[in-house]
């Protein structure tokens, strides 16, 4: 099963940190790409994704915001929100949001736990 | 390199300029949260960087000055002098580090020792004893002995032995004991001794000889020195740039069209090939060879903007270094930057940031007086620097504005002519502009004293030099105590000439590489006399030779019995340059010959070497005109 | 995962998500952690077992950091001498002061990241660099 993932982080080399990782783990998985709150947001309204993984520190909106309205946009979506910080405040607010935490950098392992977890929660036909 | 360190280097450099910019915007407004977070975002990022391309002391240095950040923006410390400074401090480490990493494509060795020592020192910004600290030099303590955290967990301990309370006492002392025995362990050190006397002074139920024995163990940790401030880092020439989208998509429609003309060309050769009328032919080819000349000329002016780059990229680091420099001379001082998006070529940009510094640096050393002096002339306490920068037709012009004392032309005079820069006849006759105008003769030097910041041997004249290198003016006006602007005027763009420098007669000479065929050593006896002139045979064709030695009249002695032959292309003709010696590849810009070498035949233009010699560059067209086979 | 260091830790704090990330950070790197909910938890334990360190927070309930570090210092050795590191939100100096009246060995301000608590931990259990 083929799914899409939307990256956002403002940090290119963050991005293709995540790239190198998920093309290891999902070969067959797609990706789209957001440097910003806005791309994200505008990923989210066309609907060209399946899951997210969201940066945390960002200039302007945070990963939080950002990741809530995501999810009111696309409730029950699988979202992850990642952070170099293992602040108990991250942790404890991307709970609240729905959100799934991840450590940075991010690990193949918690990566693949991650997208598990996704593809079991998404319907069979994306 | 790697695309991830590629990667690394490019963001890493934009996130380290973000953060200095931020740190310093949050040093002059504490409250301005924008700045803060602006200023925690670029170290959380680079720390992010270095995780991803696994620079783990980097990621660790970065942890720790975003921790310290990390405490003001929860309210639990303030915005001080010495956490920005430390965060500074930190960046330019991370500064050098990048650079290592573009050098050799690998985290750079020994990055640990830099970073534990970064880490220590904002430990010691967080700890609330931090004022407790001692500064001990001890240039024979290691970077591993002088560690903070150890040195912190050493006083804390003290201070826990000092505690009078009859309760707990012996508890405190135990643990204390503990504590300072592992600080040890830990520094690899023996405990024997300390364990020892733990016992004797928890029997004597004295804690002051456990205090005084971690005293003498404190007393031999010691830190390090700070950089001497207002340098500038080498740093290596940038070698990526970052271009905007618009002007790529200029090159993209541009390559469209030239190959459209391409194609143009190559059906017209075909009709060639079919015997057309070559009136026909003609005025096709005619045509596109305009279409042909005016693309390649946008493509050229295209290709050139791709190397603009706004001077903000020179600017960046002077608000840091003025901070440093003001700080160390013990004059406040703001720099105010006006124009810093100007653009100009990448090459102008990165040669204009060190003679800046240089007029900076003079500006708070001689221009800006100390806050007594400025007090009772009624102006300001802190002084301030206006830097700015303006495009004005094809030329930048760039301003240095202090509000210092300005020029003491009186002494100026006297100074001039006791140096001999000027006959006092000559100073007679000069206004007091002509005057000032003269601390950029060589060797001029006004400092009565010698201070930390200009007292390094340079004047204002090497500051010239370098400005007229990159074929630019530089002036200065100043009026009595309402301060100094010294003016720089330079070109929007250089167009550099890559010569060959060759020697002869016991001077140097540029070569136009663009002439150079090839170098060959040939034997004299090969060397024939044809006419009046001399000529070799090279490959069937005979190539007249043109001794540049004997041209500039050395006395010739027996000459050599290889002769060092340079074989250039004249106007489609080849002819030799018999030299004494070939040197090395250089790019100029050239200027055209003025003084006393305008009108000189057989000189092509001169060009400012780094020394602050004149490199005369020769035409060869004129020099082998004359010597025809 | 680190080696194990053979050091054994105990934190207290009544915030399970705090426990929990200085749990993960200590435990990453090789160090034995149990945990306590507060001072009254704490001081069963400290009796029960052998610890190399404690790790205190200040506001708990039932019985707070403070008065948790005096009961300790005040118990017979080697339960007494156990070295203490507080971890606290207050950044005051008065704060430390208290702190060190109570026989805390060193004191921390929040948040403290994993690295730093696992460097401060290391060192006062004697750890080699």
């Amino acid at each position: 099963m083929s799914f899409r993932v939307l990256v956002v982080d403002d940090s290119k080399l963050a991005r293709m940190a995540v790239a190198k990782a998920l093309n290891a783990l999902r070969p067959d998985w797609t990706r789209v790409e957001a440097s910003n709150a806005e791309e994200a947001l505008g990923h989210a309204k066309s609907g060209t994704f399946d899951m997210a993984i969201v940066d945390y520190n960002m200039p302007g909106r945070d990963g939080l915001e950002l990741a809530a309205e995501i999810l009111a946009l696309k409730p029950g979506m699988p979202l992850a929100v990642i952070s170099a910080n293992h602040q108990v405040e991250v942790v404890t607010r991307a709970r609240e949001v729905g959100a799934t935490f991840l450590q940075k950098p991010l690990t193949e392992k918690a990566l693949n736990e991650f997208a598990s977890d996704a593809a079991k929660r998404l319907p069979k036909s994306p | 390199m790697n695309e991830f360190v590629e990667q690394f280097v490019i963001e890493g450099r934009e996130l380290v300029a973000q953060g200095n910019d931020d740190l310093l915007g949050l040093e002059e407004r504490p409250g301005d949260k924008d700045r803060l977070d602006g200023a925690f975002r670029a170290l959380h990022t680079l720390k992010g960087a270095a995780g991803i391309v696994d620079f783990v002391a980097m990621a660790r240095a970065l942890h720790a000055a975003e921790d310290a950040l990390s405490a003001v923006r929860s309210g639990n410390a303030p915005v001080t002098a010495p956490l920005i400074g430390l965060c500074l401090g930190c960046l330019d480490q991370v500064g050098a580090w990048i650079d290592l990493m573009q050098a050799s494509g690998d985290i750079p060795e020994g990055a640990d020792v830099a970073a534990d020592d970064l880490v220590r020192r904002f430990t010691d910004l967080r700890s609330a004893d931090a004022k407790l600290l001692p500064r001990h030099a001890d240039p024979s303590a290691t970077a591993a002995g002088s560690s903070t955290i150890s040195r912190q967990l050493l006083e804390a301990q003290k201070l826990l032995l000092a505690e009078r309370s009859p309760e707990g006492a012996a508890g405190r002392l135990g643990s204390a004991g503990r504590v300072a025995a592992n600080v040890l362990r830990h520094q690899g050190l023996d405990t024997t001794d300390l364990e020892s006397l733990l016992q004797t002074s928890l029997l004597a139920g004295d804690a002051a000889l456990m205090a005084m024995a971690i005293d003498r163990i404190l007393g031999s940790l010691a830190e390090k020195e700070p950089d001497a401030p207002g340098m500038l880092m080498a740093q290596p020439p940038d070698t990526t740039v970052r271009v905007d989208v618009e002007r790529i998509e200029r090159l993209v429609r541009l390559t469209g069209e030239l190959l459209v003309a391409k194609n143009a060309v190559g059906h017209t050769a075909r009709r060639a090939e079919e015997d057309v009328d070559p009136r026909q032919l003609a005025v096709a080819l005619k045509n596109q060879h305009l279409l042909l000349e005016r693309l390649v000329g946008q493509l050229q002016q295209s290709v050139f903007s791709l190397r603009v780059l706004p001077l903000h990229r020179a600017f960046q680091r002077f608000p840091r270094l003025v901070r440093e420099m003001a700080g160390s001379v013990g004059k406040p001082a703001l720099l105010v930057i006006e124009g810093a998006a100007t653009e100009a070529d990448k090459s102008i940009v990165e040669a204009i940031a060190e003679p800046i510094l240089h007029v900076l640096r003079n500006a708070l050393d001689h221009g800006i007086e100390d806050a007594v002096e400025r007090r009772a002339a009624g102006k300001p306490p802190t002084a301030t620097i206006h830097l700015r920068a303006a495009r004005q037709g094809d030329r930048i012009e760039v301003a240095v504005e202090d509000d210092g004392r300005g020029i003491d032309v009186r002494r100026l005079r006297k100074v001039a002519q006791a140096r001999g820069v000027a006959s006092a006849a000559q100073l007679a006759r000069m206004s007091d502009e002509e005057v000032v105008e003269l601390i950029f003769a060589p060797g001029f030097s006004t400092a009565s004293q010698v201070t930390g910041l200009s007292g390094r041997g340079v004047g204002m004249d090497v500051v010239r030099t370098a400005v007229e290198r990159l074929g630019g003016r530089v002036s200065v006006s100043s009026r009595p105590g309402v301060g100094t602007v010294v003016r720089f005027s330079l070109p929007f763009t250089v167009m550099m000439t890559p010569v060959l420098t060759v020697e002869a007669a016991g001077q140097v000479f540029g070569v136009p590489l663009e002439a150079v065929v090839e170098t060959v050593r040939v034997e004299r006896t090969a060397i024939a006399a044809v006419g009046a002139a001399q000529a070799v045979v090279l490959r069937n064709r005979t190539v007249p030779i043109f001794d540049l030695g004997r041209a500039l009249g050395a006395a010739s002695g027996a000459p050599r019995a290889v002769a060092n032959l340079l074989i250039v292309s004249v106007g489609g003709q080849l002819g030799g340059l018999e030299v004494d010696r070939l040197g090395d590849r250089l790019d100029v810009m050239l200027k055209a010959p003025d003084g006393l070498l305008a009108g000189v035949p057989g000189i092509d233009g001169t060009t400012l070497l780094g020394d602050g010699r004149v490199l005369v560059v020769l035409d060869l067209g004129a020099m082998f005109l004359n010597v025809q086979v | 995962m680190t080696e194990p260091s053979g050091k054994r830790i105990l934190v207290i704090d009544d915030a399970n998500l705090v426990r929990r990330f200085y749990r993960d950070a200590l435990e990453h790197a090789g160090f034995q952690v149990d945990e306590a909910l507060n001072g009254v938890e704490a001081l069963e334990k400290v009796l029960g077992a052998a610890y190399d360190l404690i790790v205190v927070d200040v506001n708990m309930p039932q019985m707070d950091g403070f008065t948790f570090l005096e009961t300790l210092r005040r118990q017979a050795p080697p339960v007494s001498s156990l070295p203490a590191l507080v971890i606290s939100t207050e950044a005051a100096a008065h704060d430390a002061a208290a702190a060190r009246a109570a026989g805390a060995n060193f004191y921390l301000v929040k948040p403290v990241g994993q690295e730093l608590l696992v460097e401060h931990v290391s060192i006062m259990c004697g750890l080699p660099t």
